[in-house]
Order: C-alpha cells, then structure tokens, then sequence
C-alpha cells in the first residue's frame, strides 16, 4: 500500500470517528438484525415442516368405515325357466264320423264332469241301426214261423206214432219223425238269427251315444277346434282335436334342471314363480318329484312342481320363471359386496382388529346377491368387516375407523 | 461506431423517420401477433386410439397394443418415447417425438403401422383414431349443454353431430366428443324372458336384423323411353318400423321382433355423466390445437354460437363456461400493467436524478420504440405475444432505461463542461459506446444458455430470452441515433437555459422555479450528503481492505447458508380460482353410484368454500363415450369409479391452495375408500404437467406384473409417510372387480354349442351387437346414421341369477341351453388399467406435494428409492418422472448456465481490458449478487424455481455492466497516475450517481413484477424478486468490495502502473 493511500485512509479513519461509531452501530445492528431474520426464517420454515409433518403423517393413515356381518336369509334362490301344465289336461277327438251338428260350450269354458260339449249328425250311422232293427224284426217273425212249423211238425209226429202199428207204415213214421227234428233246429237257428241282429243293433246304439260329446273331468274348455257343418272323423289320426279340456285347480310346472345346478333339487321343496304378465306377483309351487334321471340330449333333469291354481291366473303352456329356495348352509353371513378385497390369490375381506389393526382373512362366498353377499365362512358374526377396502390395505396396517354402517336390506 | 451518431447528427431527419416506422411496425405487429398465455409448446405428440367395446384391459394390452407398439418401434422414426394406456374397450397410444421432428411424415409413418397390424387383430376391430397435437393442446372453452325438455341422449345428439362439426372450422380449434349425456342409437331392447319363451337367442335376433335391414342398391330398369332408379325397401324409413321384421317362422306362426325386443330411439348403457351443478348437462371441450392463440379461438367459437343456436331448438340452452380467455386476458393485461408501471416508475426516477424533464422525455420515448423494434422482430421471429414475451419486455424496461439514462447523463455532464451541444454529443457518445457495448454483450451472452433449456422449459424461457435481447438491441441502436438526434433538439434548449449556471461535474444548486425543481434540487443535497457518507466509508473500507474483503465474504458464504432453506420448485404456483379434484371411488364402483358419492362430495365441498366465492361446481363422471376423449384428457380416468370435479370460485376467493388443504384434510376422512387428487386446474399449470396428472410420478417398469405390483405398493406405503406428500395414490387398480364365466367346453359340445356360441351370445347380452355385427339405420330426415345396436338392457340383467339364465342356442340345438348349465361363474380380481412405457409394463405411483417444496420431497422419495433399491425384482427397474424430472433437467441446465453466463462474461471483459486481472476483479461483485438472491428469495419466502433461477442468470449481466463501468473508470485513473486505493476511492464517488441510477432502474423497473399484481402475475414474481434482491446487495458490492478489490490487488502497481491500460474510455 503506497504512502498516499495510507495516509488517505488515515485521513478516513480519523476524519469521522462519529461516522465510525456509527458504522460500528449499524454493522452491529445489521448483523443482528440479518441472523435475527435468518433465525426467523429457520425457525418458521422448520415448524411448517414439522406441521407439515403430522398433517401428512395424519393423511397417511388410511380411514375406514366398518360393517357388521349380519345373519343371511336361510334359504338361497336359484332361478330358471319352466312351462306351466294343467294338472289334467285332454284333447277330445270324435269316435264317429260325421258333421258336427251343434256345439255347447266355447274357449275358456268352465265344464262339468259328463257336460255335453257338442252333438255330431251322423246320418249313416242313424241308417244303419234302422236297417238292422229291420233285420232283427225279421228274424224275430223267422222265430215265429218256425215255432208254428216246428210245432206243426210235432203234432204230425205224434198223431202218427201214436196210431195203432201197421195203420202206419214204419217209414211214414220215421219221415215224420225227421220233419219234427229239423223244425226243431230251424227255430233253434231263428233264435240265433235274432240274437245276432240284435247285438248288431246294440253297437249301433252304442255308437250313437258318441255322437254325444262330453266332458271327461271338470274344467276349462281351452281348445275348440271345430264348428258346427265341419266333417268329423273319427280317431285321432286326421286333424286336431275337437276340445281340449284341463283340470287347472292346480297346475303342474316343468322345469329343465341344468345338471350342475340339480343337487338341492328334492321333492318337497318350496319355489316361487314369477310369470311375465304379473310382473308384480308370485305364485308358491312346490317340487312334487324329478324324473331322478339326466336327459341325454339336453344334460338337464325334469323336475314337476305343483301350484295351487284357485283364481286360474295360472294358465296352461305358459312361461314362468321359477325361485327354488333352495337350503343355504346355517351360519351363511351377509356383507356388502363392496367389502370385498378383489386380490390375487382368491378372495378376502380386511377385518379390524382390537387395535384397529387390519387382518385379511381369505372367505368363501355363497352366492352373489348384488349389493351383498353370502359368506360361507371366514368371519364371524362379531367382526368389524371394513366396507370400501382402499386398494393398498395391508395386513397389520393401523387404520383410523370413521363409523359403523349396515348393510343395506335388499 | 461513431459514424453513426455522426449521421444523425447530420442528417437528423433518417432517424426520427426510422423512430416513426419502428413505432408503426410495432404498432401494427402489436395489434397482429397472436396473442396467448404461453408461447407455443411444440413438442409434438401422435395419439392413436383403438376402440374394441367391450375388451377387457388386459386382452386389450395384451392382443392390440403391444402389437401395434412393436410395429410402431420399428417402423416410424424419432420416437422420444411411447406411452399406452389399456381400458377396458379402448386402448391409447401416445408417441412423444423429439423436438424438430417432421410431424406430416411421422404421422404417416403411424398411420401406416396401424394399418399394417390392423389385419394381426381381433376380427371385426376398426382403424384406430390417429390424432396429432402439442403440449398447448389444453381445454381452453366449454359449452355446456342443458336443457329442461330435451331428454339427455338428445344434448349429445345435437353437441356430437349438429354443434361440433360447426365448431371444427374454427382455426386451432379441437373439439372431441362431447362428455356426459346419452348417445342416441337405434336401441333394440332384448327381453330375456320374451326370448326363453320363445325358444329365441340374441344371435337370431341379430341374424334376423342383418337379414331384413340390408343397405343394398336394387339399380335401374329402362322401361320405354326412361330409365327408372329401382328402390327397394331393404332398410325402414321408421325406426318404428324394425319392430315388424319377421324373426322366425314357428308352429305356423311367425315371430317379429316386437314379440321378443323393443326397437326405439335409444341409448347404450351410460358410461359418462357430467354435472353442471347437479344438473345433469353434456359438455363439450374445445381444445387448442396448432399455432392458433386462444383468444382467437374462443373469439372464434362466439362468434359462431349465434348462429348455430338459430339452428337448435329453443329450450336448449348453450352456456360457455371454463373461459380462459377471461384469464389469459387478464395475464397479458397484468405483464402490460406491470410493463407501464415500470415505465412510470423508473421515468419518475429519471427525472429525479437528472432533474430535467427533456431528459427524461427523451428516454421516454426511448423505451417504448425499444419494445416496438423488439416486438416487431419477435413476430417476424414467429412468436406470439404472451406472459413470457411481454414479461422479457417488462424486464427489459430496467435495462433499456440504463442505456438511454447512461448516454443522456453523459451528454449533460459534458454540457455541464460547458461544450457546445453537437461537440457535447459526439463526446458523450464517444465516451460511452464501448463501454455501453460491452454492458450490452454481456447482458446477450447471459442468455444464451437459456437459448440451450430443453424441454417445456426451454419453449418457455427462450422467447422470453429473445424478447430481452431483441429489447436491449433495439435500445442499444436507438441509444447511438434517435438518442442524440432529440438530445440535438431537445437538450441545446436546455443548454441555453442552464449552461452558465452548471459549473461542476453535475448540476449546480438554482434558484427554485416551481416545486418541481425545489424537491429536485432538495434532492440533490441530499444526494451530496450520501456521497460525501458513501466517500468515508468506502475510504474506511479501502483503509482496512484484507478485514472488508475478508468480512465481505464470510458475509456472502454465511448468506449462502440460506439456499438450503429456500426449497425448490419448477415454476411458482398459479392461484386461478379453479380446483380440479380427481375422484376414484372403490375399483369397479358403478357410474350411478360414484354420481351418488360426486353429490355427497359436492355438499361437503360446498360446506367447505363459501358459496358467495363458489361460483360453480362441473362433474365429469365415468369414462367418456369417445375414445378420441380419452387421448386428450391426462385425468387419469381410467372408469366408471373416476370422477373429475371442477370447482371454479369467483373473483373474490380466498387463496385456492387453502381450500385445496382444507378438502385434503377433510374428504378422505369422510369417504373411506375413495381416494381424491387435486390436479393442475389452470391453463399454466396443465400446460407445464404436459399429460400427466400429477408433479411426481415414480414408475416400476417391468415384466414381472405380480411382483411388480408388490414392490409398487411397498413403494406407495413408504412415500405416502413422506413429508409433505399428498394425493399418493396407484394409478393401476388390480383388483377391479370381474365376474370369471368358465365354460365346460366338453358339456357345451355335448349338448351342440361351442365357445363361440357362448361368446357371441354373452357379447350380445352385455355389451351390445355394435361391435361384432355393426349395422346402421339413417334418419332420412337429419341425415345421420345411427347404429342399431341389440342389447339386453342393463336393468334386466342385474344379478348373477340373470347371468345363470343367459340362453344360448345355435343352429344346431332346439332348445336354448342356459349359461349357468355350462359354466362355473365367480367373482375374481382383473386389471382396471393396464400402461405401458416404452412397450414395457408400468405402474405409476402418482403424488403431489403440499406445504413443502417440490424438491425436497423429490429428495425424499429419491431416499425411499435408494433405500428399497434392494427390493426392485429382478428385470425392474425404477423411474421417476413428471415435473420432478423436468425440473431436474432444468436446474441443472440453468446451474451450468449461470455458471457459464460467468465465465462468457469474463472471457468478453478480458478481451474488452486485455487484462486477466481487472475483469476478474469486476465479476467479483457476482457473489454478492448470488447472496442478494438468496437473502431476498428467503426474506420473501419465495422457492427456488425456474424464473428465479433466470433471474439469477440476468442478474448476472446488469451487475456485470455496474461493475464494468467502476472498475474502467478506476484504470484510467491509474493510467493518470493515482494510485490505486484514490483510484479506487474516486471511481466509486463519481460512478456513484450512474452506478445507483442503473440499479434503482433496474429495481424500480423489477418492483411490479416482483409484486406479482397480476392476474397470473405468481409465475414471474420470483424472477423480478431474484433480479431486486441480487441488484441490491451487487450494487453494495459494486460500491465498496470490488473498490476494495481492485484496491488491494493493484496495490503493488502504486502511483506508477506496471501495465499500460488501454482504457477503453478515453478521457479526457
């Protein structure tokens, strides 16, 4: 440092000593008051971090809202198409030729046992009972003439046998002996003749009485598939039948039962049905019997169930859908699905712990009913299930609990 | 260089000619640049999007995407890389490209691979989508539909086929699908029970529609003299019409299909609701594609609104909301605003210190022809006017001033001597042009690395870069010619006024005139008290100069202690008002029960945010009809359990990061199980997320699916305890719930079905017939073809019952058989979402921050990372990416650069001093401008970020120029012989005036900016805070450590200086 400079920086320094003590104040104050600031600053900074801290800490524990199993409904439902029958049902054909002559009772008409459905005019059956009426008089005036001719025969026969010997010749005597026998067996076949005829006029009377149609069993009249002039044949072999008539006081429900779904399907178990056209009713049926066999083609098993049927809003070949209530195991318990843990390795729930520690427990489902579903086992009926399970929920994690729901009746 | 003034000394005319024709362009390029929030991000991206309804996500991955990512790795070029999302039914392919790419060629190139693999794919899937866009490409409008008569499937029929291909000839506009709503089809309803009974399957009714609906042409006949068109009746003009098409001919009857399905205009199963506070609407997005600006944009869709209306029917209301023209108005206005108030505030300045008012006009004037030359050439550049283009004008106002302040200062102090104006001119020209050069290269030179940033932040902050350096330029021309050209006119005024008083170096106590120039004049005394203050203590400084130095810079390392505790983010946060809240209910969760969460969620919301600040709340629920949707919206919907809510609050909201605090304290606790994000809601943010729904992403990339996830939801536990980490959540949801039908095939074949059998009739019955067998039905009357899809309505088939009795029949069966009979069906876990990257499989682990800065939760996970680094399975490996990256890239791009923004500016001053010595000594005043920053950033509480940093690296240049100046003015002392401490001593006491002038220039210019009084105004704010903070303390160490410096290092020199200084100002 040269002279000059020193001594300007003499200069400096002994010019102002007030300056200096101020600089001195201020650089003393300025330090103060940057670590003050800087201090400040830390310290803030530092407790927004620690708050920042305990608000994620608090964040990071998961929330959760708990159910509790309720008990499950005894029974679980199995729902498949079936076709409703009568309980009797026959289709009535004609047993005589003909034109229908008159019909008594239309579609949908409630008939009695033995009721006249309808009259077929049968002209040549009317001819030919008249015909062997005639041959059955005849034959009875056959019978006639050969009594009197038999008995003509008789008289001669006597009156000649009775004469004194040698009036008559032993020849005359045996020729009149053989007039009486074959009189005999001349009236003897008369008798038969009549018989015969007779019994031809039996049938043809018996035939008339088909003319008749009538009503095998009480019910509805569901099928008339004549009308009065149509050409009746007789026999089930040309055309459909004139009536169809159904008991329908109780009816009969098939079922196809696929083979996998057949094992609770017994006799004596309870199902409803639910028909299209009264989407807001059900009918009771129970299973009557199955076939105990698989069908072939279809792999199914035929099973009958029987349904009252008093107001007849059961109709015959409808579609219904059938609910067998089949049994469910006894201590099935019910949880929303939405507590499911859909997880590889099969399916599981998180239940709470004392400490609201989360285990996973693996469970068993019964079947799936929508909103809830049946658990076989893996929980009991005092566990706290988590509902909405997050994603990540582990098990040993300490969750916070929010509160208790249960599940929504359905 | 001097020629120049010479001419306009000369010929004064060129000049003012050249003022008036700068000041035109500039005005007419004002009026015609596009005007936008940001510049244009042009990283170009492709979206291909595959549609196969119904596809699970794992076939969807696993039978299209992966193929088609293959084919696209080898055959289309310059892919950065590829991302892909797999839904359930859709399948998103997005390839990023590197920047500069062709885009035309690349996008035939994918459009090629697409058609190549289409034929390796399932049978019956169509071409993809293939859509091209940028980062720009963001939600700019809505228009949301609504209606109190038109039922829903109406508001999309009108938005999808009536408004939107309407909309799409507006320029940059694009418009996908609408959102929410039902979408009008040809609905056949199949009843189950119908079809049982009728022994019929849903393939029959199908095989009886393709039958009857036919679109064949018959032809002609010529028949006499004319030629005759043939119609014939293969498809009904009535919809209603279907429902007498004959299905099949049974015990003489015949079947149609009204006896087992209903044909009506109807609508599929919904798989979108959207909400316009509560009421259920249909929203339509437009987007910004291109290089449009927004506001034309949305100009352009208002202007066309009236007259599609005339075309609607009247009781449906269009209403526009989600306007960001709104807010990107109210930016450009703010960096204006912010622009003028630097201009008055630093010409009041002006006229201060150099107390005349033709002076002051003079720069005045000055600064505004510097920003119009600047913005003519940025729209000849092809930049648009945005927040970074006017912010590097706002910036630039500091700096402009300097150059016009320095030159007109110098022309009055030679006055002052008493010259002649013309003389006076040339001489305060000559004086300064090399330095004023220098100040200008070094300021350049500062930017260039940011001309190197890459990625988002690069588009960003070059146009901002050339802005400034397009400024100082025209400043710097202006400053040689139009400068002395109205010093000629306005200042020989002046002269003749006050050139007899003026006696010393500045201007002279006078007599008052007006109040004006009392203040002024009482302002000059003061001025000559603090320089006589400044003179002691810069003398006491150089009297102990290894203390001071040493002092000095413990001071600025201690200060540096600070930087840790300032935190790092890539760009400050933006408060637009909006909360965009991502809902993700239970996985699996139905559309109609996460509609019932989103009400309950809006009431606590609504108890939350007061309703006088809320001003409405939009809910987008469910996944979108189109797929074209899906590859425009970054969401992370990936489901009907998904729910965006978009919370938009009235001017007068309080501050949206504390309702964000507040609703992430509160929702999660009320809504087990649900999991809420808050997303980028603003313009700004989603633009610098660029496709991703959160800042921090952490990836586990690799083919180990099961393992994979293990590891990632180790992951997700540990970071989710990190500090200040917030919204964690897995992207990917493994346990959507699946409903497993496993057909005994040997049963099915026993009985006469196949699998296919089955499949087609499940597909029937649970998606629809629109993919395997499309047929279409034409509205003679509006022109559109709607399909007709054949479906079992959804609440026919609710329950697994339902399931069981699906009927299944084929040609060769009588009797349907039923689903339950052949299978076994249970419930099981499936993939909701299935991503890959780069053609590999990933999970995504998505977080935000909150309270804490982004860097150092970065840290932190980055701690988790290397401490289950052990864990990763074999042939993983672990990425994190999103903001985190990029703003890794760019610190450390930005580090480097000012870093080398040093060293440039060093290599210039020494070959400006031809010494190694002086410019070191004058980039010492850098430190403590490094200190400035950091102090000021800590005081104010502002994190580091990308704006700080650039204005560190600007800092850097303005200091540099102070420093320059003291440090030649200290040499050609030296060169007249004092030594180096008076040197040093009178350099500081007469740069004093310029060397303050420039910095509260520059200060005062920063203050609106650093204010943050815009609109928007947050995202500059630290650059202006970094600029003021590291001007303060460089000005300090302008003023009395480079002296010192300069003192003690030239100590040895003396009176006598070894070295010959080639001044570059010539004194005189």
């Amino acid at each position: 440092m040269t002279a000059e400079a020193r001594k300007m920086n003499r200069h400096g320094d002994t010019a102002s000593p007030r300056l200096r003590r101020n600089l001195r104040l201020a650089g003393v104050a300025a330090i103060i008051l940057a670590v003050g600031a800087a201090a400040i600053g830390i310290v803030g900074r530092h407790r927004n971090e620690t708050q920042v801290r305990q608000w994620t800490e608090k964040e990071a524990t998961p929330t959760v809202s708990t159910v509790t199993p309720q008990r499950g409904p005894a029974t679980r439902t199995l729902i498949l198409p079936g076709t409703i029958q009568a309980w009797y049902e026959a289709p009535i054909y004609a047993r005589v030729d003909g034109y229908l002559k008159n019909w008594y009772y239309d579609y949908g008409a409630q008939v009695k046992k033995g009721a006249l459905l309808a009259e077929i005019d049968t002209p040549d059956l009317d001819a030919a009972l008249a015909a062997a009426k005639g041959r059955l008089n005849s034959a009875k005036s056959v019978v006639g003439v050969r009594q009197a001719q038999m008995e003509f025969a008789k008289t001669t026969y006597d009156r000649w046998r009775g004469s004194p010997r040698g009036v008559v010749s032993i020849q005359e005597l045996e020729s009149k002996k053989a007039d009486y026998r074959s009189a005999v067996a001349d009236l003897t076949a008369a008798i038969a003749n009549v018989t015969a005829d007779q019994g031809n006029v039996d049938r043809l009377e018996a035939l008339e009485g088909f003319k008749r149609i009538i009503a095998p069993f009480d019910g509805i009249v569901t099928a008339r598939e004549t009308d009065i002039g149509a050409l009746i044949n007789a026999g089930s072999g040309h055309g459909p039948e004139l009536f169809r008539v159904a008991d329908v006081h109780e009816m009969r429900i098939y079922v196809d039962v696929p083979q996998q779904m057949s094992a609770g399907v017994k006799s004596g178990l309870p199902a409803t049905l639910h028909l299209p056209q009264y989407p807001r009713k059900t009918f009771t049926a129970t299973v009557a019997t199955t076939s105990q066999a698989i069908q072939q083609a279809s792999r199914t098993l035929l099973v009958e169930l029987h349904a009252d049927n008093p107001v007849g809003e059961l109709q015959v070949g409808s579609y219904a859908e059938v609910h067998f209530h089949l049994e469910a195991g006894a201590d099935v318990l019910r949880i929303p699905t939405s507590a499911l843990l859909f997880r590889k390795g099969g399916l599981k729930v998180a239940v709470l712990g004392p400490d609201n520690k989360v285990e996973l427990r693996h469970v068993e489902l019964g079947r799936d009913l929508g909103t809830n579903v049946d658990v076989l086992s893996g929980i009991s009926p005092t566990d706290r299930v988590i509902n909405h399970p997050p994603d990540s929920l582990a098990e040993g994690e300490i969750v916070n609990v929010t509160g208790e729901s249960h599940p929504p009746p359905d | 260089m001097l020629w120049i003034v010479q001419v306009a000394l000369r010929r004064p005319y060129t000049f003012i000619v050249l003022a008036i024709v700068i000041a035109l362009f500039g005005g007419l390029s004002a009026l015609r640049m596009p005007t936008d929030i940001f510049p244009n991000i042009n990283i170009p991206v492709v979206s291909v999007v595959w549609t196969y309804t119904g596809l699970l996500p794992s076939d969807m991955s696993g039978r299209v995407i992966y193929y088609y990512e293959r084919t696209l790795s080898a055959q289309v070029a310059d892919i950065e890389h590829m991302e892909s999302e797999s839904l359930s039914g859709y399948g998103v392919v997005k390839i990023f490209f590197h920047p500069g790419v062709n885009i035309a060629s690349s996008l035939a190139q994918v459009t090629a691979a697409s058609q190549t693999v289409l034929k390796l794919l399932p049978p019956g899937i169509t071409p993809p989508v293939v859509l091209s866009y940028n980062a720009s490409s963001v939600p700019v409008l809505q228009l949301a539909l609504s209606s109190d008569k038109l039922p829903q499937m109406r508001l999309f029929d009108y938005g999808q086929n009536f408004i939107r291909p309407q909309l799409a000839t507006v320029e940059g506009s694009a418009i996908p699908s609408p959102y929410g709503g039902k979408i009008l089809q040809a609905q056949v309803d199949l009843d189950q029970r119908a079809m049982q009974a009728e022994g019929v399957s849903a393939e029959d009714v199908l095989r009886a529609i393709s039958a009857q609906n036919l679109i064949l042409p018959a032809g002609d006949e010529k028949i006499g003299d004319f030629d005759w068109n043939v119609a014939l009746n293969a498809s009904p003009i009535q919809l209603d019409h279907l429902n007498d098409l004959p299905l099949k001919k049974a015990n003489g009857t015949v079947i149609y299909l009204r006896d087992v399905s209903y044909v009506h205009h109807g609508f599929p199963p919904q798989t979108n609701i959207v909400r316009v506070d509560g009421g259920k609407a249909v929203l339509m997005t437009i987007l910004k594609s291109g290089t449009a600006s927004t506001l034309k944009i949305i100009e352009g869709v208002k202007a066309l609104l009236p007259r599609i209306e005339k075309g609607l029917p009247p009781s449906l209301k269009v209403d526009a909301v989600g306007d960001q023209s709104v807010f990107v108005k109210a930016a450009v206005t703010g960096v204006i605003r912010e622009a003028g108030m630097a201009a008055a505030l630093v010409g009041g300045m002006i006229l201060l210190f150099l107390g005349s008012w033709r002076s002051t006009v003079v720069i005045l004037i000055e600064i505004p022809l510097a920003m119009m030359f600047a913005l003519t050439a940025l729209s000849a550049l092809g930049e648009t006017m945005n927040v970074m283009t006017l912010g590097g004008l706002a910036l630039a106002v500091g700096i402009l001033v300097d150059d016009g302040t320095v030159t007109i200062e110098n022309i009055n102090w030679h006055l002052d001597q008493g010259k002649a104006i013309e003389p006076a001119i040339l001489d305060g020209a000559r004086q300064i042009v090399v330095p004023a050069f220098v100040t200008l290269l070094c300021l350049c030179i500062v930017f260039v690395p940011m001309f190197q940033l890459g990625g988002v932040a690069g588009y960003l902050f070059r146009p901002m870069a050339e802005a400034v350096v397009l400024a100082l330029i025209g400043s710097f021309t202006l400053s040689r010619t139009l400068v002395p050209t109205m010093a000629r006119y306005l200042l020989a005024g002046q002269q003749e006024k006050h050139a007899p008083e003026s006696h010393t170096e500045q201007q002279a106590p006078r007599r008052s005139r007006n109040p004006l120039k009392r203040f002024q004049q009482g302002f000059e005394a003061g001025f000559e008290k603090v320089r006589d203050v400044y003179r002691a203590l810069l003398s006491l400084a150089l009297g102990h100069p290894r203390t001071f130095i040493a002092g000095f810079l413990i001071c600025v390392v201690l200060s540096f202690g600070l930087a840790p505790f300032l935190g790092e983010n890539f760009f400050p946060a933006v408060d637009a008002g909006q909360i965009l809240m991502h809902v993700r209910a239970q996985p699996g969760t139905r559309i109609e029960e996460t509609a019932r969460q989103c009400d309950l969620i809006e009431q606590s919301v609504r108890r939350i945010i007061p309703p006088d600040q809320l001003h409405n709340i939009v809910d987008n629920i469910g996944l979108p009809f189109s797929g074209i949707n899906m590859a425009y919206a970054n969401t992370g919907t990936i489901g009907p359990e998904d729910a965006d809510v978009l919370i938009s609050l009235n001017a007068n909201h309080g501050p949206t990061a504390s309702f964000v605090k507040q609703l992430r304290g509160t929702l999660p606790g009320q809504f087990p199980g649900t999991t809420f994000a808050f997303l980028p809601a603003d313009i700004t943010s989603q633009i610098l997320n660029f496709g991703l729904p959160a800042p921090i992403d952490v990836q586990v990339i690799g083919n180990n699916e099961d393992a994979n996830y293990a590891y990632a939801t180790d992951l997700y536990k540990r970071i989710r305890r990190l500090s200040g980490i917030a919204d964690t959540r897995i992207q990917q949801t493994f346990s959507y719930p699946q409903i497993n039908v496993d057909v005994d095939r040997s049963l099915a074949r026993l009985v006469g079905l196949s699998q296919r059998d089955v499949a087609d009739s499940l597909l029937v019955t649970l998606s629809g017939s629109s993919q395997i067998k499309p047929n279409f039905w034409l509205d003679t009357r509006t022109g559109v073809s709607y399909p007709i899809v054949a479906q079992m309505p959804q609440y026919r088939i609710d329950n697994l019952s339902d399931l069981d009795n699906v009927p299944i029949t084929s040609s060769h069966t009588r009797s349907p058989q039923f689903l339950g009979g052949l299978a076994n069906i249970e419930p099981g876990p499936s993939a909701g979402l299935v991503s890959h990257y780069d053609v590999e499989p990933v999970m995504d682990i998505y977080a935000a921050v909150q309270g804490r800065d982004l860097g150092a939760v970065a840290r932190d996970v980055q701690r988790v990372l290397n401490q289950t680094a052990k864990k990763v399975p074999p042939g993983s490996y672990v990425a994190v990416r999103g903001q985190v990256q990029t703003m890794k890239t760019a610190y450390s791009q930005l580090y480097f650069g000012l870093a080398g923004a040093i060293v440039l500016i060093y290599l210039v001053i020494v070959v400006n001093f031809q010494s190694w010595t002086d410019p070191f000594i004058i980039i010492t005043a850098l430190p403590g401008a490094l200190a400035g920053i950091v102090w000021m950033l800590f005081l104010t509480g502002t994190t580091l970020s990308v704006p700080a940093l650039t204005g560190a690296i600007m800092c850097m240049g303005i200091a540099t120029a102070n420093s320059i100046l003291l440090v030649s003015f200290a040499r050609e002392r030296m060169g007249e012989g004092a030594d180096s401490t008076a040197a040093a001593l009178d350099a500081g006491t007469i740069r004093l005036r310029p060397v303050l002038m420039t910095a509260l220039a520059m200060i005062i210019g920063m203050l609106p900016m650093a204010f943050a009084l815009g609109e928007g105004g947050e995202q500059n704010a630290p650059l202006g805070r970094a600029v003021i903070g590291g001007l303060l303390v460089a000005t300090i160490a302008t003023l009395f450590f480079v002296p010192s410096v300069f003192a003690f290092l030239h100590r040895r020199h003396g009176a006598n200086p070894a070295e010959t200084t080639s001044s570059p100002r010539p004194t005189e």
